[in-house]
Formats: structure tokens, C-alpha cells, sequence
């Protein structure tokens, strides 16, 4: 297991391709408060730079690792790693959690650079340092809470699929979480009762991949979630991670290739 | 231990049997046993069932752990043989006994993906024996090794193997073209028509011609 981590970590380490995401950070701290009226209001600096190097993390980590998920889980059955790792004793449940280790790190990496770069850059001289590193830390808790399922089901997906079909799998499951949901929200309260009931269905189901969206609270300064409702919301995050990693390593068994 | 496998054991892929155990063998620890057949007759297929990556048709098989390297099976491309090492071992001295063997085989120390054709297939010799090495693997399955490499690799890795049968604790299950045998082993395997059956490892080549196509006189018919 610790081979299998230690080798991709390293393969996708020496790619390099992870310095784009950063140097797209950096930049969206730079260029920001180019694309907003600063001059007239200078506090747009600030809320601008924060939005954008968050949207910028969440692109990066919606394609980009993404894009990583389905690379690795792909390698494995088109390279017959599969099969040496698979008689070597490794057990697919291991193998699979030692390469979704990897995209949660990435996705550390994105949103934990972000968050620092926020607190660093992008915090209102009306907010305590304090307050808003712990808003700016919950962003990054829930982001990564928020970005394991996609991750999670690309891999399992790629074990079935090539590379390109896991991936786009995973990027309409992330915009069904973060977007589909609010206009199914939309939906549930029209006039159309039979469309409503169903609506009501699919908002039960979920994902509300959305609750990971912090992005309002950090831009209009709204501060900190409450401890409790905090929880609550990573608890489901973290919840629907499990659920949908624990249905993906089910696509990850190992099938025989005849 | 020595993984017995007994007679009767059928091999394939769900219900189809590519081939059936006529008499039983077994393999035991520090020996080396080639398997011989044509294309298609079926030593992938046994190696796989060894392996456990494929269930057995009929029959049942002691559990065991067996290490299978395809011919096909290739490492990150952007990583270099000693960097692959370092991964897979360990220990220090698993990755020194790794790297030791990168340097006899004389692989070079580039990108994985940057390497010849020949110079990858020793590089993944290498990783398969450290992984064996490190899992403390008690058989290792090796699809064509010799395949694509020059003799001097091949020279090497015979006296290596052949040093090794008295060291190395597993035992070495290799998949070999019949006009290709490169030393004695300890015991022959033969996949053809059907059936896979130890025969004596001083069988000559016209005798296992015969066993390999049924036919020795004439060569092999087009349908």
C-alpha cells in the first residue's frame, strides 16, 4: 500500500503539472484586483482577491485533480499494475484508499494555499486575523470534504472506463453537487406538484456537494459557521466521501481482463 | 512451502477451460520450473490461476501468494529505475539489493519511459524481484522474460537465476518459448492440446515438438 502511495505521490510529483494550479493562485491574487473598481472602493481589493483565488482553487481542483484522479486510476488497468499489485497479496480495498490518498493531498495542497494566501492577502482590515483564519480554515475542511466523492468515484470509474470518461463523470457529478442542486431547489418550489415531488426526491438524495461552497461567506464577510452547524455539514461531507468511496471501490474489484 | 497442484485442476476464463492438470506437480521453494506451449495454449492463462487473479474452472487450488509479471505491465514513465526501487522497497538493504541488480543487468539510470524497449523488460525483472524480495513472495510467475533482450542480459540473468536457486526463497515459474530453453530447470511444464503435464526437463526438442503441435512430421495445418 505504502509502495503504490509512495510511487504515484513521486510520478505525479516529478510531472510538475501541480506548480500550474499554484502559479494560477498567485496570479488570481495579482490580477484580481485588476478586474475589480479598487480605485473607488478599496475594500473590493480584498473580497475580490479572496473570491478569486477561491474560485481559483476550486477550478484548479474541480479539473486538475480531476484530470489526476482519472490518470491514476486509469495507469493501473492500461499499464497491468492491476495485475502485479492484485498477486502481490495487495488487497483491492488498500490499493484503492493508497491512490485516493493521493488527490485529498492535492486538494490540500490547492485549498491550504488559497486559504493562506487569503488570510494573507485578501482579509478586510475590519476583520480580526483570528476570525478570519478560522473561516478561511473551515473553507479548506469543507472544500476537501467537498472534493473526496468526486475523486473517490473517478478512480473506481476509471477501473471500468478510460481516462477521459472517468473524468467527465466526475466533473458532472461535482457540477451536479455544486450547481444541479440549487436549480432542482428551484424546481421543488414551482407550481408543478409532480415535479416538485420529484424534485423533492433528488434533494433528498443529494449530494449537496454546495454546502462546500464557502465562497459567499468569505466574500461578503459573513464570518465564521457556528461550531454546531459547522459539524453538521461536514459530518454529511464527509458522510457522502464515505458513501460514495465505499460504492466506487466496488467499480475498483478486480476483474479479469478476458 | 510448495504449492501442490493437483491433477484434474481445470484453467480458463469463467466457463471456457483453455486447458486441464493431467498429473500432478508442485512447486517447491528455491527451484526453477519452465513452462512451455505455443501461443495461446494456455501458460498465461495457469499463470494467472496460480496467481489467484483468475479462479480456476474446476478444481480447487491450496491458497498461496504468487507474484505475476506480464509482459505487459510498465511502471510511471517519468520515473527512473532507482527511483522505482526506492519505492517499492523496504528496506536499505532491499533497495541496495535492488539497485545492485539494476547495475549487473546494466540498466540506465534515466526516465523509465526514456529507456529501450530491452532495458525496460530488465528494469521490470528487477521490480518484480524486489517486490518478491520484500513481500516475501514464495513464487514468482515471469510471462516471456527473455523476450526482447540481447544475450549478454540474457546470459546474466540465467546465471543470476541459476546462482539464486540455492538463495532466492521463491520459486521462479517461467514462461518460455520450447526452441528457447536456456538451462536445466528443475522441472518442465508442457501446455498443449488441451493439457498442461510435467514432463522430464531432458526432453529433447523433437519430443516436445511432437507434444506441443501432436504432429512432428508436418508443420502446423491452416484452417
Amino acid at each position: 500500500m505504502k509502495s503504490v502511495f509512495q510511487l504515484h505521490l513521486r510520478q505525479i510529483y516529478r510531472e510538475n503539472d501541480w506548480l500550474l494550479p499554484l502559479l494560477l493562485l498567485v496570479l488570481a491574487l495579482i490580477g484580481a484586483p485588476l478586474l475589480t473598481p479598487s480605485n473607488e472602493d478599496p475594500d473590493l481589493t480584498f473580497s475580490s482577491r479572496t473570491q478569486l483565488v477561491w474560485a481559483t482553487a476550486w477550478f484548479c481542483s474541480i479539473l486538475y485533480t480531476g484530470f489526476v484522479s482519472a490518470k491514476l486510476g486509469a495507469f493501473q488497468r492500461n499499464k497491468g499494475l492491476r495485475e502485479f499489485w492484485r498477486s502481490s497479496g495487495l488487497s483491492d480495498h488498500k490499493y484503492y484508499l493508497a491512490l485516493y490518498a493521493i488527490p485529498l493531498l492535492l486538494n490540500v495542497l490547492f485549498f491550504g494555499t488559497a486559504a493562506v494566501l487569503a488570510v494573507g492577502f485578501g482579509r478586510n482590515p475590519e476583520v480580526s486575523v483570528p476570525e478570519w483564519a478560522v473561516v478561511n480554515l473551515q473553507a479548506v475542511i469543507v472544500a476537501i470534504l467537498g472534493q473526496a466523492p468526486a475523486s473517490a468515484l473517478v478512480i473506481g470509474l476509471a477501473n471500468r472506463l478510460d481516462t477521459a470518461p472517468s473524468f467527465t463523470c466526475g466533473l458532472l457529478f461535482n457540477l451536479y453537487g455544486l450547481y444541479g442542486m440549487g436549480a432542482i431547489d428551484q424546481i421543488r418550489g414551482g407550481d408543478d406538484a409532480r415535479l416538485s415531488v420529484i424534485a423533492d426526491l433528488f434533494w433528498t438524495v443529494g449530494p449537496h456537494l454546495h454546502f462546500a461552497d464557502f465562497m459567499n461567506r468569505l466574500t461578503f464577510g459573513w464570518g465564521a459557521l457556528p461550531a454546531r452547524p459547522f459539524f453538521y455539514v461536514s459530518l454529511y461531507l464527509a458522510a457522502v466521501s464515505v458513501i460514495v468511496a465505499a460504492l466506487s471501490v466496488r467499480l475498483w474489484r478486480y476483474r479479469t481482463s478476458r | 512451502m510448495s504449492l501442490l497442484v493437483p491433477n484434474g485442476l481445470q484453467i480458463g476464463y469463467r466457463k471456457r477451460v483453455v486447458a486441464t492438470v493431467k498429473g500432478e506437480f508442485a512447486f517447491n521453494p528455491a527451484e526453477i520450473t519452465l513452462l512451455l506451449g505455443l501461443n495461446g495454449a494456455g501458460k498465461t492463462t495457469l499463470m494467472k490461476t496460480i496467481s489467484g487473479l483468475i479462479p480456476p474452472v474446476e478444481g480447487k487450488l491450496p491458497a498461496t501468494r504468487a507474484l505475476y509479471l506480464s509482459e505487459e505491465v510498465d511502471f510511471p514513465p517519468n520515473l527512473s529505475p532507482r527511483e522505482i526501487t526506492a519505492c517499492l522497497a523496504r528496506t536499505r538493504s532491499e533497495r541496495a539489493q535492488a539497485n545492485r541488480w539494476l547495475c549487473t543487468l546494466q540498466v540506465e539510470d534515466r526516465a523509465y519511459g526514456k529507456l529501450s524497449k530491452g532495458n525496460r523488460h530488465k528494469a521490470r525483472l528487477v521490480f518484480a524481484q524486489l517486490t518478491a524480495l520484500s513481500r516475501r513472495m514464495p513464487i514468482v510467475g515471469l510471462d516471456e522474460p527473455f523476450s526482447g533482450l540481447d544475450f549478454v542480459a540474457r546470459e546474466q540473468l540465467i546465471r543470476d537465476w541459476s546462482d539464486r536457486r540455492r538463495e532466492a526463497p521463491w520459486h521462479l515459474l517461467i514462461s518460455i518459448h520450447p526452441a528457447e530453453i536456456p538451462f536445466v530447470p528443475h522441472q518442465m511444464i508442457v501446455v498443449a492440446q488441451g493439457e498442461i503435464r510435467p514432463v522430464p526437463v531432458h526432453t529433447s526438442w523433437s519430443e516436445l515438438r511432437e507434444m506441443l503441435t501432436a504432429d512432428p512430421a508436418t508443420p502446423l495445418a491452416c484452417s
